[in-house]
């Protein structure tokens, strides 16, 4: 298992750097110029080189790239050009709001799909299952900005039941984790039905069944825990895209994330933000997708990293 | 039994746990009013690298003084931190400083602190440093007398010195993003990045019975339509800056008034006439000019918040001169365009960027209309940081821009924007350089007005731009704030205005 830990940290290091460079190339070749939005439409000629200059745009792209990795080895990734902060602070600051978002989304879906995929699997092929299905269906192909308008609409603007923007009280994460959530629900709920279906024709349970344990441990004990496996995979993949939808809604519901914090960095071509923020999600995405492969362990004995 | 309860006691627990959560939102006291307003706030320094946007302007109003103020009205500037001024010669500006007047951290406002608020604007080398680069000394003779020496004589240092933000004494030379100390109305509070800004009422404000309030919290809300239903339900006060159709669905709500003011923008679409290009032939530029129905773009796109430009200023910018309306007539501009020699139209492109109300709409009317004369418009939306390098390197045809604000002078448009020197488009006019630089240099205002007024007339004549409309400016507010008065340019000032309870 260290050995195994160990070979899986090195590779998550790659893919860290990898990233880094890619980042670091990418905002670089996108039209756009940081010191021309920095100055607006004031910017003169000279101006337009003193900033440049200032922020060590003037110098030849290897020795630029050579300064980053140095500068962020050292934990240092540079300073925000618009928001007078360092970079890395700037992105650690905006992680809770974040994580709270992310975190509530995956509690509230784990827990609607297990229920629902359990309805549909016990009644399968009834019409509760194929409504259940439909609604799976509608719900990944909801665009989720889309959806989040409309849910304003409805229970802030028409009905006042909640808030509409801000991350002030309780009531304010719910229209945002229930329009991030849709889209996971949607997909989860029928792996979960289909994991049921498949573990519930197996022969271990046929057993149990036979030794007359309740249906209830016998879901517990016997069914989830060996359908686990996919669920979990589903869920570490999914962590990716949940992080791609965060950085849409932050936006939608005027939510003080990562997300918003990438969008605005990346539309004021912001360099040292787009890199630390970049970097922070892959990163979490590299540790998850870790976290992931020692659950497998976890959850099926059989599964050894020697 | 036991089971049951066990779960009854559960459900309570957690219905207790989410209503305190619920509750636990930071309490709105008495005499708040909050704001969404259309720009993201990214510093609070007033001469730092965001010094010329303006939500910086107007959250600076409220924090800060300024030694005078123009009067959009009368067209006179009003003593503010500076009682009396006088040039005894063409490059020497006295003021005389009020007294009594404290900072928010409790030191005194003198001569200091003007000096180091012009040396910190030019020494930070942020988009407000070019305005104040003819200034080659600040000199403080005793503690309320400044005296402001400049290297040639300076028409505009009266119009630039009400954008300066009075910082105290000994500011350092770096940006300050989220601590202000000013002598405004209003003392800083607090600053939640891409959240909030609050701001606490300054009880030892100099001007009596200012401010009304006792908080006044500048929100964000990125999205246009979440700033109107925050208005609806009561989170926010007031939402500055909606497009058309949400002002005409507000209106038909009591509990909200829509109040519109001017400003001092127009929004133009302005011409690159590249050599060889059919846009640098002075009678296809003013083909086009014909061609743009501007009374039905502000009669239905911009409805409500849009008056048909008259001039390359907005009519409450200093010196606005009103010129001869371009007629909208197809037949006119065809013919006009056959004679140029494009019978059969040419092929163009413009770009814009969605910083603007409306401005997709725009584009596309504008593209329509030129449709009809055979011009064959490339229609291209683009990210503002790619619009913006595009614009600087003159890589454009025609663009749709806004232009004016700031200090309310000409030369902030006319000189910084079309003078040879400023390259912001290929147009040049010897006549315009001559009559820009002159007026800069005069003191005399009714002097510098009579050159705006020729040059005004040489843009317009030689189409550098067709000039659309004044931007007006919508201010929806809940009808619990009283006292507000749409103001007459876009930076508005709510340190007048009440709330009933």
């Amino acid at each position: 298992m260290g050995r195994y830990l160990l070979r899986r940290g090195l590779a998550a290091l790659l893919v860290i750097l990898g990233v880094i460079t890619i980042i670091f190339l990418v905002v670089r070749v996108i039209p756009g110029d940081p010191a021309s939005v920095l100055l607006g439409t004031f910017a003169t000629p000279e101006l337009l080189a003193e900033q440049r200059a200032k922020m060590g745009l003037d110098r030849p792209l290897v020795t630029q790239y050579g300064l980053f990795v140095r500068q962020a080895l050292l934990g240092d990734w540079g300073r925000s050009y618009h928001e007078g902060k360092d970079a890395f602070p700037l992105v650690v600051e905006r992680l809770p709001a974040t994580m709270e978002l992310a975190a509530a989304s995956i509690v509230l879906s784990t827990m609607l799909s297990f229920v629902l995929g359990s309805i549909a699997a016990r009644w399968v092929q009834s019409p509760v299952d194929q409504a259940i299905g439909t609604l799976s269906l509608i719900g990944q192909a909801i665009p989720n900005f889309w959806l989040g308008l409309v849910l304003i609409l409805i229970f802030a603007r028409r009905l006042h039941w909640l808030p509409s923007f801000g991350r002030d009280t309780f009531w304010h994460l719910v229209l945002p984790t229930v329009t991030l959530s849709v889209q996971f629900i949607g997909v989860m709920t029928r792996l979960i039905r289909a994991g049921i279906l498949e573990t519930m024709g197996q022969d271990f349970v046929r057993t149990a069944r036979a030794k007359g344990v309740a249906e209830a441990a016998v879901l517990a004990h016997h069914v989830y825990r060996n359908m686990m496996i996919p669920v979990i995979t589903m869920l570490g993949l999914q962590l990716g895209a949940l992080f791609g939808g965060v950085v849409v809604l932050e936006t939608v519901f005027a939510w003080p994330g990562l997300g918003r914090l990438i969008v605005t960095a990346i539309n004021n071509r912001d360099y040292p933000v787009v890199q630390a923020a970049v970097t922070f999600a892959a990163l979490a995405v590299v540790l998850l997708n870790v976290l992931v492969d020692v659950a497998y362990a976890y959850l099926d004995p059989r599964i050894r990293y020697a | 039994m036991q089971r049951q309860r066990v779960t009854v006691s559960l459900v309570i627990a957690i219905l207790t746990v989410v209503v305190t959560v619920g509750q636990a939102g930071p309490a709105i006291p008495p005499g708040t009013v909050r704001v969404a307003y259309l720009q993201r706030i990214l510093s609070l320094d007033p001469h730092g690298s965001s010094g010329a946007a303006r939500i910086t302007w107007i959250v600076s109003r409220h924090l800060f003084n300024r030694l005078v103020a123009l009067d959009p009205e009368t067209k006179k500037f009003q003593p503010e931190l500076a009682l009396r001024w006088q040039n005894p010669t063409p490059t020497t500006w006295e003021f005389e400083l009020r007294r009594g007047v404290k900072f928010h951290d409790g030191t005194e406002f003198t001569s200091a602190a003007v000096k180091t608020s012009i040396e910190r604007v030019i020494g930070l080398r942020g988009p407000l440093a070019p305005l104040f680069a003819p200034v080659e000394s600040v000199e403080t003779p005793d503690p309320y007398r400044v005296v402001i020496k400049t290297r040639d004589p300076m028409g505009t240092l009266m119009s630039n010195l009400t954008i300066l933000s009075i910082v105290p004494a000994g500011t350092p030379m770096t940006e300050i993003v989220d601590r202000a100390i000013g002598t405004g109305p209003f003392k800083f509070a607090e600053f939640v990045r891409d959240t909030r800004v609050v701001l606490d009422a300054n009880p030892n404000y100099w001007r009596q019975g200012a401010p009304k309030l006792q908080r006044l919290i500048f929100v964000d809300i990125p999205e246009i339509s979440a700033r109107a239903t925050a208005l609806e339900t009561g989170e926010i006060d007031m939402a500055v800056g909606l497009p058309p159709e949400e002002i005409k669905r507000l209106r038909q709500n009591p509990a909200l008034k829509v109040d519109i003011g001017q400003t001092t923008l127009t929004r133009i679409m302005w011409i690159n006439p590249r050599p060889g290009s059919p846009l640098n032939n002075l009678q296809v530029r003013r083909a086009l000019s014909h061609a743009i129905n501007i009374n039905a773009i502000t009669a239905s796109l911009v409805a409500g918040i849009a008056t048909p430009a008259t001039s390359s200023i907005a009519t409450n910018v200093l010196c606005y001169a009103k010129m001869k309306p371009n007629a909208y007539s197809t037949t006119l501009a065809r013919k006009m365009l056959a004679e140029a020699g494009y019978p059969n139209g040419f092929d163009t492109s413009l770009k814009w960027t969605e910083s603007n109300p409306k401005e997709r709409e725009i584009a596309d009317a504008i593209t329509g209309q030129f449709a009809l004369l055979g011009v064959r418009v490339q229609n291209t939306q683009q990210a503002f940081a790619i619009w913006l390098d595009d614009l600087l390197k003159l890589n454009w045809d025609l663009e749709l821009v806004s232009t004016g604000g700031g200090t309310g002078d000409p030369d902030f448009t006319l000189r910084r924007l079309y003078h040879s020197r400023a390259k912001r488009t290929l147009y040049t006019s010897a006549e315009i350089d001559r009559l820009t630089d002159e007026a800069a240099a005069t003191i005399d205002l009714d002097k510098r007005c009579a050159l705006y007024r020729k040059a005004q007339e040489i843009l317009w004549d030689d189409v550098a731009a067709i000039y659309l409309f004044d931007q007006l400016e919508a201010y929806a507010y809940r009808t619990r704030i009283q006292g507000f008065k749409a103001p007459a340019t876009e930076i508005f000032d709510l340190s007048d205005v009440s709330v009933s309870p």
